[in-house]
């Protein structure tokens, strides 16, 4: 009886918060007096820019923070930029933590609107979680693949790699959807992506052959994957590995092709804001975000970043994943030169 | 008097004018950065767009599109209110309410309904075509296929104000000219269709100045082909960073000058001539009788209402059913899954209270502004109908920017509040009421109301016993109209809303957003049952104004 007592005394004092230190999911307790501050500050205003999730999040927080009433933007990621900056000038900033893609966060550090807060729960996150120099934290990523939907192939075969649409095979003739970098996040992404690893010519090469396989623009990338679930048209130029595993879930036939020289990772990052209204409530959400959340982000089959997460299933662990790097700020200087070689090889305007 | 006008102008200048103005004025005005922003004349933006082939081929999309569904929507509109209304066709009740139905869809979820009808390689029309060994040749993502679909959505709107015409016109004219030899459908092309000529003409304007101003329903089935309107213009401008406010104001601005042109036009073919039937004569109203016709106009309703109607309705029920378009599995446990949610509910509440407010609210200021303009002689009248009018041919992207840069710099707790949504549906959508109302209250012939005023009654108690009865199946049309335009209206409330004000088509455009159109079509199936039942509802109270006793009794059966 005194031996089983001093065994679960000795768990629960060497190997309860061993377990709990390791868990991806563990979500520690927020610091007292920041909750309290939260808690005094009674609101908070969150931008963000991930539909599907984003409600969940907050869900989650309002349950176990009754107080603090949320209110929410959801939009584009640049139509939040634009939003913000609107309301700033007009002495009417309403955010306080953007949640968003970093083409958007990169703009905003280079602009002085982010608050240089970062969460004590970074101790349990990779080092690239809190990008050198930035405001902003990461907190989980997306991944780009060749998409196709096997129901529909038929036999034929889907590209394996970027470059293989710059050569397309007759059989993708006019089964092909790809995006507009003008109106996507994502696609911009891609684009910049090829651009900086590949040079002009070879990034010219792989939409001219796009054009040439007939392929169709979509405005948004889900309107792509709603043509690839239907059938219309079975392969997609790539994407989102979050729109992937929700259709997957469901029973959807698809494939992720994680193309030969690399794709590229969009991570989700999150910010205090620059004299945000409710500062103590933000950074509290922050905390959240990068603490409970990340169960949440699991279960969803997305790529949650907290130290041992697992990866989605059916998809590739991350650190297997070729990932082509990127120089956001760069070619955020370049969008106007980049927009113009998509067009010029694409043809439209 | 005075004080209601001065609050009537005030209100007009807060509503309209000054969100016209603030996105206006950025076709000639280039306003620097920050708060102490400059402000300079410029021509670039006015250059750019006559210059660039892009906006002038938006143009002619736009033009060839929506003058394309104005007229599919007319035709339609016109042919089947009469058939509905003035008939003895069979189920012609039903076939009413069941026509009216899409309106109360939204209409970017009508045109993804669409795509799944009629695409070219998967449509379900062509595959069934295929499959009887005729090639599939319906092609939605094509000019002519864009103006159907929106031809298609629009007709309801033409059919309610045709509808509310008719039955408020007196039919002893074409009695007449049937005791004089002409035929049933001699005097229903000779004697009243032009009677109707108002109505008709306000409808397909209306359609018209809906179609150019339309934003989803072109992106979504013309953006493939690039195949781009004015809207879709103005759409890639609002997503520049920073945003493009200049061309966006010099590409609204020719959608102003493509609704007044219509306008008009509608005043030009009207002048000079008089619409009054409803007099103070008493009158006996008949249905015409079609023999034999009556199961041909039948079956021609059914054809129309299951090619047109059900057909995209029953392609958002299966879709509802299915976990993914298309699954091939099909469960109402999935569409009960997706509307379980507290948030579905708390949305759809936060919705029917923003449309009921804004719709009771923009209904009364259009009784307000037609009898104004259509009965009073007060100087500026004209004007007041011009402003009035002139928000509807503004995209509604643009009307919302242009809200959201006048309230920022109000100093009243209005933006981001539902307050500024309302603000927002009152002014950018009483347009449609006056024109409803108006198109009605000028077939009212004012010596009924001069009799009143004879007998001693004064203004009030003459419209109130009088004038409104008269009118009053064009207020219940315009209500329910404004009421289907507020429960689906989404380039606005995009622009405006916060997750305290959010409405249903915003949680419908997040599933749309995530490429999740079996949600996205299980929140439009709520959004059309609500939008029946408050027919429903209308309909009931509403029943014995619309349908006078002799025109029951003479119903053959």
């Amino acid at each position: 009886m005194l031996w089983l007592l001093l065994r679960a005394f000795l768990r629960a004092i060497f190997i309860v918060p061993i377990l709990v230190a390791l868990s991806p999911t563990s979500a520690v307790a927020a610091d007292p007096a920041l909750i309290a501050a939260a808690k005094k500050e009674g609101s908070l205003v969150v931008y963000g820019c991930d539909p599907p999730q984003t409600p969940i999040y907050l869900d989650a927080f309002k349950k176990l923070y009754p107080e603090i009433k949320i209110s929410s933007y959801i939009a584009g990621c640049w139509q939040l930029y634009n939003r913000h900056v609107t309301e700033r000038t007009s002495n009417k900033q309403a955010a306080d933590v953007f949640f968003s893609l970093e083409d958007v966060l990169t703009k905003m550090q280079d602009e002085g609107l982010l608050d240089p807060y970062h969460s004590p729960e970074l101790k349990n996150f990779p080092a690239d979680a809190a990008p050198a120099g930035k405001n902003y934290q990461r907190v989980k990523t997306l991944i780009l693949g060749i998409g196709a939907n096997k129901e529909y192939l038929k036999g034929m075969q889907p590209p394996q790699d970027w470059f293989d649409f710059a050569n397309p095979k007759n059989e993708w003739r006019g089964q092909i959807t790809f995006f507009d970098p003008r109106l996507s996040s994502a696609a911009f992404s891609l684009l910049a992506a090829l651009y900086q690893n590949f040079g002009e010519q070879k990034t010219m090469a792989i939409y001219q052959g796009l054009v040439k396989s007939n392929a169709e623009l979509t405005p948004t990338t889900p309107a792509g994957l709603s043509k690839m679930l239907s059938g219309e048209k079975p392969l997609m130029f790539y994407v989102v590995n979050n729109h992937y595993s929700g259709a997957v879930a469901k029973g959807a036939p698809l494939q992720f092709v994680v193309p030969k020289s690399g794709t590229i990772a969009t991570p989700f990052s999150i910010s205090v804001t620059k004299d945000a209204p409710h500062s103590a409530a933000a950074r509290l959400f922050v905390d959240f975000m990068m603490s409970d959340v990340q169960e949440i982000i699991t279960k969803a089959n997305e790529y949650a970043l907290r130290n041992g997460s697992a990866p989605p299933e059916g998809m590739p662990n991350l650190s297997t994943v070729k990932i082509l790097p990127i120089d956001l700020a760069a070619a955020l200087k370049q969008q106007t030169k980049l927009i113009e070689i998509w067009q010029q090889a694409t043809g439209i305007r | 008097m005075t004080v209601g006008l001065a609050g009537l102008s005030l209100s007009i200048i807060a509503l309209v004018i000054a969100p016209l103005v603030a996105i206006l004025y950025r076709a000639v005005i280039d306003v620097g950065q920050g708060s102490q922003g400059s402000l300079r004349f410029t021509g670039r933006y006015i250059s750019e767009v006559l210059t660039k082939n892009i906006y002038w081929g938006a143009l002619l999309n736009t033009i060839l599109v929506a003058g394309g569904a104005a007229v599919v929507a007319s035709i339609l509109g016109v042919v089947f209110a009469w058939i509905f209304v003035r008939t003895n066709t069979i189920g012609r009740e039903v076939f009413e309410w069941i026509s009216q139905l899409p309106i109360f869809i939204p209409p970017f979820v009508g045109a993804v309904a669409w795509a799944l009808l009629a695409a070219p390689r998967s449509g379900i029309m062509n595959r069934m075509l295929e499959g009887v060994g005729i090639p599939g040749i319906l092609d939605v993502y094509s000019r002519v296929g864009m103006l159907f679909v929106i031809g298609v959505y629009l007709a309801p709107y033409v059919m309610m104000i045709v509808a509310a015409a008719l039955r408020s016109m007196d039919p002893s004219l074409e009695e007449a000219a049937q005791i004089s030899g002409l035929t049933k459908f001699q005097t229903a092309r000779r004697i009243t269709a032009p009677l109707l000529a108002p109505a008709i003409l306000s409808g397909a304007a209306l359609s018209f100045t809906i179609a150019i101003g339309l934003f989803g329903t072109p992106v979504v089935l013309g953006w493939s082909r690039q195949i781009l309107m004015l809207t879709s213009r103005i759409w890639i401008s609002s997503q520049e960073v920073p945003p493009g406010y200049g061309v966006m104001a010099v590409l609204a601005t020719y959608l102003l000058l493509l609704s007044s042109l219509s306008t008009w036009l509608q005043r030009v073919i009207l002048r000079g001539r008089s619409y009054t039937t409803v007099s103070g004569k008493g009158y006996r109203p008949r249905l015409v009788e079609l023999g034999v016709w009556r199961w041909m106009t039948g079956v021609l309703a059914v054809l129309y209402i299951v090619s047109t109607i059900l057909a995209p309705i029953c392609v958002l029920v299966a879709a509802a059913m299915s976990k993914y378009t298309w699954s091939g599995q099909y469960s109402f446990e999935n569409a009960r899954n997706y509307l379980s949610s507290d948030d579905v509910w708390i949305t759809l509440q936060n919705s029917v209270f923003i449309s009921v407010v804004s719709t009771t609210v923009a209904t009364i200021a259009g009784i307000l502004i037609s009898w104004i303009v259509v009965r009073t002689q007060i100087r500026g009248r004209g004007t007041l109908e011009y402003l009035i009018l002139l928000p509807i041919s503004v995209p509604g992207i643009a009307f919302g920017v242009g809200l959201m840069l006048v309230w920022l710099n109000v100093p009243l707790p209005v933006y981001g509040t539902t307050l500024i949504i309302i603000f927002a549906f009152v002014g950018r959508f009483t347009a449609y009421a006056v024109r409803s109302i108006s198109a009605s209250l000028v077939q009212v012939h004012p010596e009924l109301e001069e009799s009143a005023r004879i007998c001693g009654y004064g203004a009030i108690r003459t419209f109130s016993r009088i004038t409104f009865p008269l009118i009053l199946p064009s207020i219940v049309a315009a209500w329910l109209l404004l009421f289907s335009f507020f429960m689906t209206e989404l380039s606005m409330v995009v622009i405006l809303y916060t997750a305290e004000n959010r409405t249903f088509s915003v949680l419908a455009f997040e599933a749309w957003n995530v490429g999740d159109f079996s949600r996205l079509a299980s929140f439009s199936l709520l959004q059309m049952a609500v939008g029946v039942a408050f027919m429903a509802v209308l309909k009931i109270i509403f029943w014995k104004k619309f349908t006078p006793k002799s025109l029951k009794s003479v119903a053959p059966n």
